[in-house]
Protein backbone atom coordinates (compact mmCIF):
# COMPACT_ATOMS: atom_id res chain seq x y z
CA UNK A 1 0.00 0.00 0.00
CA UNK A 2 1.26 3.45 -0.85
CA UNK A 3 0.49 5.78 2.01
CA UNK A 4 2.33 9.08 1.65
CA UNK A 5 5.91 9.34 0.39
CA UNK A 6 9.16 8.55 2.15
CA UNK A 7 11.59 11.18 0.81
CA UNK A 8 12.58 12.09 4.35
CA UNK A 9 13.95 8.61 4.83
CA UNK A 10 16.08 8.59 1.67
CA UNK A 11 19.20 9.90 3.34
CA UNK A 12 18.99 7.62 6.39
CA UNK A 13 18.25 4.67 4.10
CA UNK A 14 21.29 5.50 1.97
CA UNK A 15 23.46 5.56 5.10
CA UNK A 16 21.99 2.30 6.37
CA UNK A 17 20.64 4.05 9.42
CA UNK A 18 17.14 2.58 9.32
CA UNK A 19 16.29 -0.22 11.69
CA UNK A 20 15.59 -3.59 10.01
CA UNK A 21 11.86 -3.13 10.43
CA UNK A 22 11.94 0.41 9.12
CA UNK A 23 14.10 -0.63 6.19
CA UNK A 24 11.70 -3.45 5.31
CA UNK A 25 8.78 -1.01 5.37
CA UNK A 26 10.80 1.45 3.29
CA UNK A 27 11.58 -1.17 0.67
CA UNK A 28 7.95 -2.29 0.56
CA UNK A 29 6.95 1.30 -0.08
CA UNK A 30 9.46 1.73 -2.88
CA UNK A 31 8.18 -1.44 -4.50
CA UNK A 32 4.72 0.05 -4.65
CA UNK A 33 5.55 3.73 -5.27
CA UNK A 34 7.37 4.55 -8.54
CA UNK A 35 7.86 8.20 -7.54
CA UNK A 36 9.70 7.32 -4.34
CA UNK A 37 11.64 4.56 -6.06
CA UNK A 38 12.82 7.01 -8.73
CA UNK A 39 13.60 9.65 -6.10
CA UNK A 40 15.66 7.25 -4.03
CA UNK A 41 17.50 6.08 -7.15
CA UNK A 42 18.33 9.68 -8.05
CA UNK A 43 19.62 10.45 -4.58
CA UNK A 44 21.69 7.29 -4.57
CA UNK A 45 23.18 8.12 -7.96
CA UNK A 46 23.94 11.69 -6.93
CA UNK A 47 25.63 10.74 -3.66
CA UNK A 48 27.54 7.94 -5.34
CA UNK A 49 28.80 10.52 -7.84
CA UNK A 50 30.13 12.62 -4.95
CA UNK A 51 31.95 9.59 -3.60
CA UNK A 52 33.50 9.06 -7.03
CA UNK A 53 35.29 12.40 -6.83
CA UNK A 54 37.81 10.75 -4.56
CA UNK A 55 40.56 12.35 -2.50
CA UNK A 56 42.83 15.20 -3.56
CA UNK A 57 46.33 15.91 -2.36
CA UNK A 58 47.52 19.11 -0.73
CA UNK A 59 49.59 20.66 -3.52
CA UNK A 60 52.09 22.60 -1.43
CA UNK A 61 53.82 22.13 1.91
CA UNK A 62 52.19 23.58 4.99
CA UNK A 63 54.35 26.23 6.62
CA UNK A 64 54.11 26.41 10.38
CA UNK A 65 54.68 29.54 12.46
CA UNK A 66 57.95 29.91 14.31
CA UNK A 67 58.28 28.77 17.87
CA UNK A 68 56.24 26.34 19.87
CA UNK A 69 52.57 25.42 19.49
CA UNK A 70 50.53 27.91 21.43
CA UNK A 71 49.36 31.50 21.37
CA UNK A 72 51.37 33.98 19.40
CA UNK A 73 53.83 35.92 21.50
CA UNK A 74 53.73 39.65 21.66
CA UNK A 75 57.47 39.82 21.20
CA UNK A 76 58.22 38.03 17.97
CA UNK A 77 61.96 38.55 18.22
CA UNK A 78 62.08 35.67 20.67
CA UNK A 79 60.10 32.66 19.67
CA UNK A 80 59.76 30.67 22.82
CA UNK A 81 60.35 27.00 22.93
CA UNK A 82 60.13 25.13 26.16
CA UNK A 83 63.45 24.07 27.54
CA UNK A 84 64.21 20.44 27.98
CA UNK A 85 63.58 19.93 31.65
CA UNK A 86 66.24 17.31 32.13
CA UNK A 87 69.04 19.37 30.67
CA UNK A 88 68.01 22.52 32.41
CA UNK A 89 67.70 20.99 35.83
CA UNK A 90 70.93 19.11 35.39
CA UNK A 91 72.67 22.32 34.46
CA UNK A 92 71.29 24.11 37.42
CA UNK A 93 72.23 21.32 39.78
CA UNK A 94 75.77 21.38 38.57
CA UNK A 95 76.26 25.09 38.56
CA UNK A 96 73.70 26.65 40.76
CA UNK A 97 74.46 25.73 44.33
CA UNK A 98 72.98 28.45 46.42
CA UNK A 99 73.56 29.33 50.01
CA UNK A 100 71.63 31.66 52.20
CA UNK A 101 74.33 33.93 53.47
CA UNK A 102 72.42 35.89 56.03
CA UNK A 103 69.28 35.52 58.03
CA UNK A 104 68.34 39.15 57.88
CA UNK A 105 64.97 39.92 56.43
CA UNK A 106 64.29 43.48 55.55
CA UNK A 107 60.72 44.66 55.65
CA UNK A 108 59.64 47.48 53.41
CA UNK A 109 56.23 49.07 53.37
CA UNK A 110 55.20 50.69 50.12
CA UNK A 111 52.32 53.07 49.80
CA UNK A 112 50.64 53.61 46.46
CA UNK A 113 48.83 56.94 46.28
CA UNK A 114 45.31 56.67 47.59
CA UNK A 115 45.24 52.99 46.91
CA UNK A 116 45.74 50.15 49.30
CA UNK A 117 48.95 49.81 51.18
CA UNK A 118 51.02 47.05 49.70
CA UNK A 119 53.56 45.54 51.97
CA UNK A 120 56.64 44.29 50.24
CA UNK A 121 58.77 42.06 52.37
CA UNK A 122 62.17 41.22 51.01
CA UNK A 123 63.64 37.77 51.33
CA UNK A 124 67.03 36.88 52.71
CA UNK A 125 69.73 37.73 50.25
CA UNK A 126 70.75 34.84 48.09
CA UNK A 127 74.40 34.55 47.27
CA UNK A 128 75.68 32.38 44.50
CA UNK A 129 77.82 29.46 45.52
CA UNK A 130 81.22 28.45 44.25
CA UNK A 131 79.98 27.94 40.70
CA UNK A 132 78.48 31.30 40.91
CA UNK A 133 75.54 32.62 39.12
CA UNK A 134 74.12 30.06 36.78
CA UNK A 135 70.91 29.96 38.74
CA UNK A 136 69.28 29.94 42.08
CA UNK A 137 67.05 26.96 41.72
CA UNK A 138 68.45 23.77 43.10
CA UNK A 139 66.91 20.38 43.44
CA UNK A 140 68.17 17.35 45.29
CA UNK A 141 70.59 15.69 45.43
CA UNK A 142 72.42 18.55 47.00
CA UNK A 143 76.16 18.66 47.22
CA UNK A 144 76.36 18.10 50.94
CA UNK A 145 74.21 17.91 54.05
CA UNK A 146 75.52 21.32 54.98
CA UNK A 147 74.29 22.95 51.83
CA UNK A 148 71.00 21.13 52.19
CA UNK A 149 70.54 22.62 55.60
CA UNK A 150 71.05 26.04 54.13
CA UNK A 151 68.10 25.64 51.83
CA UNK A 152 65.15 24.87 54.04
CA UNK A 153 62.94 27.45 52.45
CA UNK A 154 63.26 26.33 48.86
CA UNK A 155 60.48 24.01 47.85
CA UNK A 156 61.40 21.26 45.40
CA UNK A 157 60.71 21.78 41.74
CA UNK A 158 57.26 20.51 40.87
CA UNK A 159 58.38 17.74 38.57
CA UNK A 160 59.27 18.35 34.93
CA UNK A 161 59.11 22.02 34.14
CA UNK A 162 56.47 21.67 31.51
CA UNK A 163 54.17 19.80 33.88
CA UNK A 164 54.18 22.24 36.74
CA UNK A 165 50.90 23.85 37.68
CA UNK A 166 50.68 27.49 38.62
CA UNK A 167 49.77 28.02 42.27
CA UNK A 168 46.30 29.50 42.83
CA UNK A 169 46.26 32.82 44.66
CA UNK A 170 43.30 34.17 46.64
CA UNK A 171 43.24 37.57 44.99
CA UNK A 172 41.06 39.18 42.35
CA UNK A 173 41.97 39.99 38.78
CA UNK A 174 42.01 43.72 39.59
CA UNK A 175 44.34 43.14 42.50
CA UNK A 176 46.61 41.02 40.36
CA UNK A 177 46.85 43.71 37.72
CA UNK A 178 47.72 46.35 40.29
CA UNK A 179 51.47 46.42 39.91
CA UNK A 180 53.18 47.08 43.25
CA UNK A 181 54.70 50.55 43.47
CA UNK A 182 58.15 49.19 43.90
CA UNK A 183 58.02 47.34 40.57
CA UNK A 184 57.97 49.98 37.84
CA UNK A 185 59.51 47.78 35.15
CA UNK A 186 56.60 45.67 34.03
CA UNK A 187 54.98 43.95 31.06
CA UNK A 188 51.58 42.43 30.43
CA UNK A 189 50.61 39.81 27.91
CA UNK A 190 47.05 38.95 26.94
CA UNK A 191 46.75 36.01 24.54
CA UNK A 192 42.98 36.08 24.40
CA UNK A 193 42.32 33.44 27.00
CA UNK A 194 44.67 34.40 29.77
CA UNK A 195 46.58 37.43 30.90
CA UNK A 196 50.05 37.42 32.34
CA UNK A 197 51.85 40.19 34.13
CA UNK A 198 55.45 40.40 35.27
CA UNK A 199 57.29 43.22 37.00
CA UNK A 200 60.66 43.93 38.52
CA UNK A 201 61.88 46.65 40.81
CA UNK A 202 64.31 48.06 38.28
CA UNK A 203 65.16 47.66 34.64
CA UNK A 204 68.88 47.28 35.22
CA UNK A 205 70.65 44.70 37.36
CA UNK A 206 74.23 43.74 38.01
CA UNK A 207 75.63 40.23 37.52
CA UNK A 208 74.99 38.16 40.63
CA UNK A 209 72.25 40.48 41.79
CA UNK A 210 69.01 38.96 43.01
CA UNK A 211 65.86 40.05 41.22
CA UNK A 212 62.52 39.94 42.97
CA UNK A 213 59.76 39.30 40.48
CA UNK A 214 56.09 40.11 40.71
CA UNK A 215 54.33 37.68 38.37
CA UNK A 216 50.70 36.74 38.05
CA UNK A 217 48.65 34.69 35.61
CA UNK A 218 44.95 35.39 35.17
CA UNK A 219 42.48 33.03 33.53
CA UNK A 220 40.35 35.45 31.53
CA UNK A 221 37.29 33.21 31.55
CA UNK A 222 37.17 32.52 35.26
CA UNK A 223 39.20 35.45 36.60
CA UNK A 224 41.24 33.03 38.68
CA UNK A 225 44.69 34.31 39.56
CA UNK A 226 47.75 32.15 39.99
CA UNK A 227 51.45 32.40 40.58
CA UNK A 228 53.42 31.18 37.57
CA UNK A 229 55.51 28.14 38.24
CA UNK A 230 58.29 28.90 35.81
CA UNK A 231 60.49 31.92 35.37
CA UNK A 232 63.41 31.80 32.98
CA UNK A 233 66.14 34.35 32.67
CA UNK A 234 68.64 34.60 29.89
CA UNK A 235 70.31 36.75 27.28
CA UNK A 236 68.02 38.04 24.60
CA UNK A 237 68.53 36.29 21.32
CA UNK A 238 66.80 35.36 18.14
CA UNK A 239 67.16 31.71 18.98
CA UNK A 240 64.04 29.61 18.89
CA UNK A 241 64.90 28.06 22.19
CA UNK A 242 66.24 29.33 25.48
CA UNK A 243 69.68 27.87 25.65
CA UNK A 244 71.82 26.51 28.41
CA UNK A 245 72.63 30.05 29.41
CA UNK A 246 69.09 30.49 30.65
CA UNK A 247 68.48 30.06 34.34
CA UNK A 248 65.28 29.34 36.15
CA UNK A 249 63.76 31.12 39.09
CA UNK A 250 62.63 29.39 42.22
CA UNK A 251 59.28 28.15 41.01
CA UNK A 252 57.56 28.34 44.36
CA UNK A 253 57.45 31.28 46.73
CA UNK A 254 60.54 32.22 48.60
CA UNK A 255 59.65 32.37 52.27
CA UNK A 256 59.56 35.92 53.52
CA UNK A 257 59.33 37.42 50.04
CA UNK A 258 55.86 38.78 49.62
CA UNK A 259 53.80 41.69 48.42
CA UNK A 260 50.59 42.24 50.37
CA UNK A 261 51.13 38.87 51.91
CA UNK A 262 51.22 37.23 48.48
CA UNK A 263 54.28 35.47 47.14
CA UNK A 264 56.89 36.81 44.79
CA UNK A 265 59.40 34.87 42.74
CA UNK A 266 63.11 35.39 42.66
CA UNK A 267 65.97 34.83 40.29
CA UNK A 268 69.65 35.71 40.32
CA UNK A 269 71.41 37.38 37.43
CA UNK A 270 74.15 34.99 36.33
CA UNK A 271 77.65 36.08 37.28
CA UNK A 272 78.62 35.45 33.69
CA UNK A 273 76.27 38.16 32.47
CA UNK A 274 78.10 40.99 30.79
CA UNK A 275 77.39 44.65 31.36
CA UNK A 276 75.48 46.09 28.46
CA UNK A 277 73.71 42.83 27.62
CA UNK A 278 69.95 42.72 27.34
CA UNK A 279 68.26 39.90 29.19
CA UNK A 280 64.77 38.49 28.90
CA UNK A 281 62.73 37.43 31.88
CA UNK A 282 60.32 34.76 30.61
CA UNK A 283 57.41 33.91 32.82
CA UNK A 284 55.57 30.64 32.35
CA UNK A 285 56.56 29.94 28.76
CA UNK A 286 53.98 27.19 28.43
CA UNK A 287 50.97 29.41 29.04
CA UNK A 288 50.42 33.12 28.49
CA UNK A 289 54.13 33.74 28.31
CA UNK A 290 55.24 37.17 29.35
CA UNK A 291 58.62 38.55 28.46
CA UNK A 292 60.16 41.42 30.35
CA UNK A 293 63.38 42.99 29.21
CA UNK A 294 66.10 44.01 31.64
CA UNK A 295 69.56 45.41 31.15
CA UNK A 296 72.76 44.14 32.69
CA UNK A 297 74.69 46.94 34.33
CA UNK B 1 65.60 9.72 12.98
CA UNK B 2 64.23 7.16 15.38
CA UNK B 3 62.73 9.79 17.62
CA UNK B 4 60.86 11.42 14.75
CA UNK B 5 59.50 8.08 13.61
CA UNK B 6 58.29 7.39 17.10
CA UNK B 7 56.51 10.73 17.32
CA UNK B 8 54.94 10.08 13.94
CA UNK B 9 53.41 6.87 15.20
CA UNK B 10 51.75 8.46 18.20
CA UNK B 11 47.99 8.81 18.25
CA UNK B 12 46.37 12.21 18.09
CA UNK B 13 45.89 12.55 21.82
CA UNK B 14 49.51 11.75 22.57
CA UNK B 15 50.64 14.29 19.98
CA UNK B 16 48.23 16.86 21.40
CA UNK B 17 49.66 16.27 24.84
CA UNK B 18 53.16 16.92 23.54
CA UNK B 19 51.98 20.04 21.71
CA UNK B 20 50.62 21.31 25.01
CA UNK B 21 54.10 20.89 26.41
CA UNK B 22 55.45 23.11 23.66
CA UNK B 23 56.87 20.32 21.51
CA UNK B 24 56.94 21.72 17.99
CA UNK B 25 57.95 18.38 16.49
CA UNK B 26 54.73 16.79 17.72
CA UNK B 27 52.69 19.08 15.49
CA UNK B 28 54.21 17.93 12.21
CA UNK B 29 52.68 14.42 12.24
CA UNK B 30 49.26 16.03 12.66
CA UNK B 31 49.90 18.04 9.51
CA UNK B 32 50.96 14.97 7.56
CA UNK B 33 48.01 13.01 8.90
CA UNK B 34 45.29 15.49 8.03
CA UNK B 35 46.49 17.86 5.32
CA UNK B 36 45.12 15.84 2.39
CA UNK B 37 41.78 15.17 4.07
CA UNK B 38 41.39 18.84 4.87
CA UNK B 39 42.52 19.87 1.41
CA UNK B 40 39.98 17.54 -0.18
CA UNK B 41 37.26 19.03 1.99
CA UNK B 42 38.34 22.59 1.26
CA UNK B 43 38.57 21.88 -2.47
CA UNK B 44 35.00 20.59 -2.54
CA UNK B 45 33.78 23.49 -0.46
CA UNK B 46 35.51 26.26 -2.38
CA UNK B 47 35.81 24.68 -5.81
CA UNK B 48 39.15 26.37 -6.18
CA UNK B 49 42.52 24.65 -5.60
CA UNK B 50 44.39 27.81 -4.64
CA UNK B 51 41.70 28.80 -2.15
CA UNK B 52 41.62 25.26 -0.79
CA UNK B 53 45.38 25.25 -0.21
CA UNK B 54 45.04 28.62 1.55
CA UNK B 55 42.32 27.15 3.74
CA UNK B 56 44.55 24.26 4.77
CA UNK B 57 47.48 26.56 5.45
CA UNK B 58 45.32 28.87 7.55
CA UNK B 59 43.75 25.92 9.36
CA UNK B 60 47.10 24.63 10.52
CA UNK B 61 48.31 28.11 11.41
CA UNK B 62 45.27 28.61 13.61
CA UNK B 63 45.61 25.11 15.00
CA UNK B 64 49.25 25.72 15.84
CA UNK B 65 48.20 28.68 17.94
CA UNK B 66 45.11 27.19 19.52
CA UNK B 67 45.48 23.41 19.56
CA UNK B 68 47.38 23.29 22.85
CA UNK B 69 44.31 24.73 24.55
CA UNK B 70 41.95 22.24 22.92
CA UNK B 71 39.52 20.67 25.33
CA UNK B 72 36.63 18.43 24.35
CA UNK B 73 36.38 17.44 20.72
CA UNK B 74 38.77 15.06 19.05
CA UNK B 75 41.69 16.56 17.17
CA UNK B 76 40.22 15.39 13.85
CA UNK B 77 36.79 16.85 14.47
CA UNK B 78 38.31 20.07 15.76
CA UNK B 79 40.57 20.44 12.70
CA UNK B 80 37.56 20.00 10.46
CA UNK B 81 35.74 22.67 12.46
CA UNK B 82 38.59 25.11 12.00
CA UNK B 83 38.87 24.27 8.31
CA UNK B 84 35.14 24.76 7.75
CA UNK B 85 35.37 28.17 9.39
CA UNK B 86 38.41 29.07 7.30
CA UNK B 87 36.66 27.97 4.13
CA UNK B 88 33.67 30.08 5.08
CA UNK B 89 35.94 33.07 5.60
CA UNK B 90 37.58 32.53 2.23
CA UNK B 91 34.19 32.26 0.61
CA UNK B 92 33.03 35.52 2.20
CA UNK B 93 36.19 37.52 1.69
CA UNK B 94 36.97 36.64 -1.90
CA UNK B 95 34.93 37.15 -4.95
CA UNK B 96 33.53 33.95 -6.29
CA UNK B 97 36.15 32.23 -8.34
CA UNK B 98 35.26 29.80 -11.04
CA UNK B 99 35.32 26.13 -10.24
CA UNK B 100 38.58 24.85 -11.62
CA UNK B 101 38.26 21.25 -12.61
CA UNK B 102 40.98 18.65 -12.76
CA UNK B 103 44.01 20.75 -11.95
CA UNK B 104 45.35 22.10 -8.75
CA UNK B 105 46.99 25.49 -8.39
CA UNK B 106 50.29 24.19 -9.67
CA UNK B 107 49.05 22.43 -12.73
CA UNK B 108 48.86 18.93 -11.36
CA UNK B 109 45.89 16.88 -12.34
CA UNK B 110 43.33 16.06 -9.71
CA UNK B 111 40.54 13.51 -9.87
CA UNK B 112 42.42 11.37 -12.34
CA UNK B 113 40.10 9.43 -14.60
CA UNK B 114 40.20 5.69 -14.46
CA UNK B 115 43.09 4.69 -16.77
CA UNK B 116 41.17 1.59 -17.84
CA UNK B 117 38.43 3.66 -19.48
CA UNK B 118 38.32 4.45 -23.16
CA UNK B 119 38.38 8.04 -24.45
CA UNK B 120 34.61 8.34 -24.54
CA UNK B 121 34.10 6.93 -21.06
CA UNK B 122 36.93 9.09 -19.75
CA UNK B 123 35.30 12.17 -21.20
CA UNK B 124 32.00 11.21 -19.63
CA UNK B 125 33.63 10.60 -16.28
CA UNK B 126 35.23 14.04 -16.39
CA UNK B 127 31.95 15.58 -17.35
CA UNK B 128 30.24 13.87 -14.43
CA UNK B 129 32.94 15.02 -12.03
CA UNK B 130 32.67 18.60 -13.28
CA UNK B 131 28.92 18.51 -12.84
CA UNK B 132 29.22 17.26 -9.27
CA UNK B 133 31.83 19.89 -8.41
CA UNK B 134 29.65 22.65 -9.81
CA UNK B 135 26.61 21.32 -7.98
CA UNK B 136 28.47 21.15 -4.68
CA UNK B 137 29.74 24.71 -4.92
CA UNK B 138 26.25 25.89 -5.76
CA UNK B 139 24.71 24.52 -2.56
CA UNK B 140 24.02 26.89 0.35
CA UNK B 141 26.95 26.92 2.77
CA UNK B 142 25.52 24.79 5.59
CA UNK B 143 24.26 22.14 3.20
CA UNK B 144 27.46 22.15 1.18
CA UNK B 145 29.42 21.59 4.38
CA UNK B 146 27.08 18.80 5.42
CA UNK B 147 27.32 16.84 2.21
CA UNK B 148 31.07 17.36 1.87
CA UNK B 149 31.87 16.24 5.42
CA UNK B 150 29.61 13.25 5.08
CA UNK B 151 30.05 12.13 1.49
CA UNK B 152 33.49 13.41 0.61
CA UNK B 153 35.30 13.05 3.92
CA UNK B 154 32.99 10.36 5.26
CA UNK B 155 32.77 11.71 8.78
CA UNK B 156 30.34 9.92 11.05
CA UNK B 157 27.26 11.74 12.24
CA UNK B 158 28.88 12.05 15.65
CA UNK B 159 32.09 13.50 14.25
CA UNK B 160 30.07 15.99 12.25
CA UNK B 161 28.13 17.03 15.34
CA UNK B 162 31.46 17.65 17.06
CA UNK B 163 32.99 19.44 14.11
CA UNK B 164 29.99 21.67 13.51
CA UNK B 165 28.96 22.12 17.16
CA UNK B 166 25.38 21.23 16.35
CA UNK B 167 23.07 18.49 17.69
CA UNK B 168 22.98 15.10 16.02
CA UNK B 169 19.45 15.71 14.77
CA UNK B 170 20.59 18.87 13.01
CA UNK B 171 23.40 16.94 11.35
CA UNK B 172 21.00 14.33 10.01
CA UNK B 173 18.47 16.85 8.75
CA UNK B 174 21.17 18.91 7.03
CA UNK B 175 22.62 15.86 5.31
CA UNK B 176 19.17 14.80 4.18
CA UNK B 177 18.30 18.24 2.85
CA UNK B 178 21.73 18.69 1.27
CA UNK B 179 21.52 15.41 -0.63
CA UNK B 180 18.06 16.25 -1.89
CA UNK B 181 19.31 19.65 -3.11
CA UNK B 182 22.33 18.02 -4.69
CA UNK B 183 20.22 15.50 -6.57
CA UNK B 184 17.99 18.32 -7.78
CA UNK B 185 21.02 20.40 -8.82
CA UNK B 186 22.31 17.52 -10.91
CA UNK B 187 19.13 17.29 -12.95
CA UNK B 188 19.95 17.21 -16.60
CA UNK B 189 23.68 16.89 -15.96
CA UNK B 190 26.04 14.19 -17.11
CA UNK B 191 25.31 12.37 -13.86
CA UNK B 192 21.81 11.52 -15.16
CA UNK B 193 22.26 11.46 -18.93
CA UNK B 194 19.63 8.88 -19.70
CA UNK B 195 16.95 9.76 -17.15
CA UNK B 196 16.04 13.25 -18.27
CA UNK B 197 12.50 12.42 -19.22
CA UNK B 198 11.83 10.78 -15.86
CA UNK B 199 12.29 14.13 -14.10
Amino acid sequence: MVSGHVEKLFSAAYDGELSPDARAAFDRHLAECPACAAGFARLTTAVDAVHELGPARMPRPVRLPEGSPGPERRFPRLAIRLPRARGLVAGLTAAGMVAVAGGVTAAVVLTRGAGPTRSYTAAPALVPGSNAGAGNAVRAPLASPQSASLLPELAPLPGPLTDCSPQALPITRAEALEIPTGFPNHATEDDGSSTGVVATQASSFAPGETVDIYARLIDDSSGAVSLPCTVLLGPQSSSSSPGDDFTMAVPTPVAGLTVDGQPLLQVTIPAAAVAGQTYDVLVNPSDAAVILTIQIS
Amino acid sequence: MACAAYVGEMDDEALLDRCRRGDREAFTPLVHRYQDELYTMALRLTGNPADAADVVQETFTRAFRSLPKLRGPTVRAWLFRVAVNCAHDVHRLRSRRPVEPLEDGEGRVLDLPDPGLGPEATALQRERADAVRQALVGLPHDFRVAVVLRDVNQLSYEEMAEALSVPLGTVKSRISRARALLAAALRGSAVFPEAEEAW
